[in-house]
């Protein structure tokens, strides 16, 4: 081969070389076509492309052909021999003649050992001063097989390499970044579905083991009552002899806390963190330990052990680790306010059930005397025992009604508790107002008896039904008449109805004692009964107008009461009106 | 079978409670239901009635009696051809709604509430025994 031509091949080799490295994205592939076109070229018994991985400081050889035949190699250091040469000056290195004392001055590792190379070139691949491999040719028959022009032709085509297995690289970090995001986002997607501890801390372990490849994981949690961290069930036994089944919470926060919150990464096995919270702490492990930190403390930890002949743990891992735990103290922490809001609200309807029982057992223990009471004093006024006196009459009269007002207390307590408790039904349906107000006037006139009051109705003559629950309507507009009734001496009593929009518009005005401005606002409290004297005269329960109020409101309608000490009050309340359809 | 009047009924009282015993048995007097055709028991009456040759118009029953309580005593009623035609109405200062909705569900042909109100009794218990008496559940 003349000049001009092999320079022509080499252009060819370059050329041809570039086009293809630049389509492929592995570095495999790199290497076997870049070897099979310099061994097209050089017609040499060997040549490897070595690749530099820095985390492990140590090359892999991912193609190797030696005499034609295809060999699988094992990694090896950097420091070896003739590489460590390349490496430490990121120079070529060419031996020509005298080999053998070369290798043996330098204590060359020779892959082959059956034969040593008698022309040995190797050439570093360099991007931006970070070695990532080299090539290198040999030849086991010839002195001076290769040139120093080859070197020129290799350090062009190192360069064409160093590009390509950058972007081959820079493109499976991406993808593993890719994946890894696409990983920690299900992870989390499946956390947050989780309410309880327990399968919290499976899943998160679980999880962890997807981000952290190689090692074994144990997740301890905080008992805040055993003042220390215990291990979760999930654990793996492999490391029995270094992680202990709980680590008190004083040992653990010895620590500097705020590394513990960063997380730690310990390939020695032999620091601060290994040593405390490890039964044993020697080199023959590598450590990294994440917290699951809360606003107020580290509720838990997983500690993550790999056999030092295993990869160191890197910065990625902990990163990713650290992502997932920060995410998961967020969890942990509404965990923890969902778990309170459920024990307050066992508590509650707890508490809620016990009311009920009482409120049950009160009222069947209060009926039965009540029914003695009521009905003897009935009995005795039938004269069914002999004829009575008229004053042995009006007692008799008063007993049966006071009788009858602790019932109607009962009966309003349980109305009350019911509505309190939520468990109040209404039956709404198409109710007739008519009826429900003729019913209503006559009870209401019973109710005056012989005190000089004028019951007034003022509506239009035929109203439209309204949508009401019938029993609690009657039971609204009792309450408020018979107040009014009770506080009114002499005067008139006025029922007044309107339509407005869609509401029926009841109002009871009356002239009696009224409110003080300061105590309307107190109507509609419970047990307040407003210038007690006057009400012990009266009677009453005081619950009249907050049962009234609740049950407007239940029915949708709107409740108000104006009034004037000695004036008068007014009690206004709306009702829907019922619409078809 | 016309339309019974309560002064014709023969009536059974099952009622642990003396006072509410007194109050029933003379309110029904004063709608003339005779002595004669009043019973009254304290506790399950089947056992002391085994060889009593009579059937019963109406059965006040009160629903927590000692021993036993009304619902049974109720189930083993409708057994006994002696009530086949009873009206049997619960008698009890048991009054919640999830109450008297077991007592309807189960059977009870009424229920009247204690305290017992004497103005309306009459009323309530021609109701019933016309079949026009209306569950308030």
């Amino acid at each position: 081969m003349n000049i001009t031509s092999k320079i022509k091949a080499e252009e060819l080799l370059i050329t041809q070389l570039y086009k293809k490295l630049h389509a492929i994205i592995d570095i495999e592939t790199i290497c076997r076509e870049t070897v099979k076109a310099l061994l097209d070229f050089f017609k040499t018994n060997t040549i490897f492309i070595a690749v530099y991985y820095p985390e492990k400081q140590s090359f892999n050889i991912p193609y190797y052909v030696s005499d034609g035949k295809e060999q699988q190699i094992e990694d090896f250091p950097h420091d070896t021999g003739l590489i460590s040469l390349i490496i430490k000056d990121q120079k070529p290195l060419i031996i020509q003649t005298n080999a053998h004392d070369f290798f043996v001055a330098h204590h060359a590792i020779v892959i082959n050992r059956k034969r040593e190379p008698k022309s040995w070139i190797g050439i570093p691949i360099v991007k931006d001063k970070d070695l990532l491999g080299l090539i290198s040719l040999q030849n086991y028959d010839f002195d001076n097989y290769f040139s120093d022009k080859d070197i020129e032709t290799l350090t062009i085509i190192a360069n064409s390499i160093a590009e390509s297995i950058k972007t081959a690289r820079d493109y499976a970090f991406m993808k593993r970044q890719a994946e890894n995001s696409a990983l920690l986002i299900s992870i989390l997607n499946s956390l947050q579905t989780t309410l309880d501890l327990e399968s919290f801390f499976a899943i998160f372990t679980e999880k962890l083991k997807l981000l952290v490849h190689h090692s074994t994981i144990a997740v301890f949690f905080l008992d805040a009552e055993k003042h220390c961290y215990i291990r979760t069930k999930e654990t793996s036994s492999d490391y029995d002899s270094y992680i202990p089944d709980t680590i008190s919470y004083d040992t653990f926060i010895s620590n500097d806390y705020k590394c513990l919150c960063e997380g730690v990464i310990d390939n020695t096995g032999t620091g601060p963190v290994a040593s405390t919270l490890l039964k044993n702490s020697n080199n023959s492990i590598k450590l990294m330990l994440v917290t699951i930190t809360t606003t107020s403390q580290i509720a838990g930890f997983a500690i993550m052990l790999r056999s030092n002949n295993d990869n160191d743990f890197t910065l990625w891992e902990l990163d990713s680790s650290n992502a997932l735990s920060k995410h998961a103290a967020t969890i942990y922490n509404n965990i923890m306010i969902f778990k309170e809001v459920q024990f307050a609200k066992i508590e509650a309807e707890e508490a809620n059930k016990i009311k009920s029982q009482f409120l049950a057992t009160m009222s069947h223990e209060l009926r039965t005397p009540l029914n003695s009471i009521i009905n003897f004093a009935f009995l005795l006024l039938q004269e069914v025992e002999g004829p009575i006196t008229p004053q042995q009459r009006e007692l008799l009269s008063r007993i049966e009604l006071s009788g009858k007002h602790l019932l109607s207390l009962i009966n309003d307590i349980l109305d009350l508790a019911k509505i309190e408790s939520g468990k109040m039904e209404l039956y709404l349906e198409e109710t007739d107002s008519n009826i429900i107000i003729k019913e209503m006037i006559g009870v209401t006139e019973s109710l005056i008896q012989n005190k000089p009051i004028k019951l007034i109705y003022a509506a239009e003559d035929s109203l439209p039904p309204v949508k009401a629950d019938r029993v609690r309507l009657r039971q609204i507009l009792l309450n408020i008449l018979s107040n009014a009734v009770k506080f009114t001496d002499e005067g008139t009593i006025t029922l007044k109805i309107i339509r407005q929009d869609d509401f029926l518009v009841f109002s009871i005005i009356d002239t009696g004692i009224g409110i003080s401005e300061s105590d309307v606002n107190k109507a509609f409290a419970e047990f307040v009964q407003l210038d007690t004297g006057y009400a012990r005269k009266a009677g009453g329960t005081g619950l009249g107008l907050p049962i009234a109020k609740r049950f407007v409101e239940l029915h949708g309608g709107t409740i108000s009461i104006t009034s004037e000490k000695h004036k008068g009050t007014t009690v206004s309340f709306t009702i829907p009106i019922y619409r078809t359809g | 079978m016309g339309k019974k009047e309560i002064a014709d009924c023969t009536v059974l009282i099952v009622e642990d409670d003396e006072n509410n015993r007194i109050v029933i048995e003379r309110l029904l007097k004063i709608h003339k239901v005779k002595q004669e055709n009043i019973y009254v028991f304290e506790k399950d009456p089947l056992p002391q009635m085994l060889t009593l040759k009579r059937n019963f118009d109406i059965v006040f029953l009160d629903i927590q009696i000692p021993d036993k309580d009304g619902i049974s005593i109720f189930k083993e009623l409708k057994e006994d051809p002696r009530f086949l035609n009873s009206k049997i109405i619960a008698l009890t200062a048991n009054v919640m709604k999830q109450d008297v909705a077991q007592y309807k569900s189960v059977g009870f042909h009424g229920f009247i509430p204690k305290p017992i109100d004497a103005y309306s009794l009459k009323d309530t218990i021609t109701a019933i025994l016309d079949e026009s008496y209306i569950w308030q559940v």
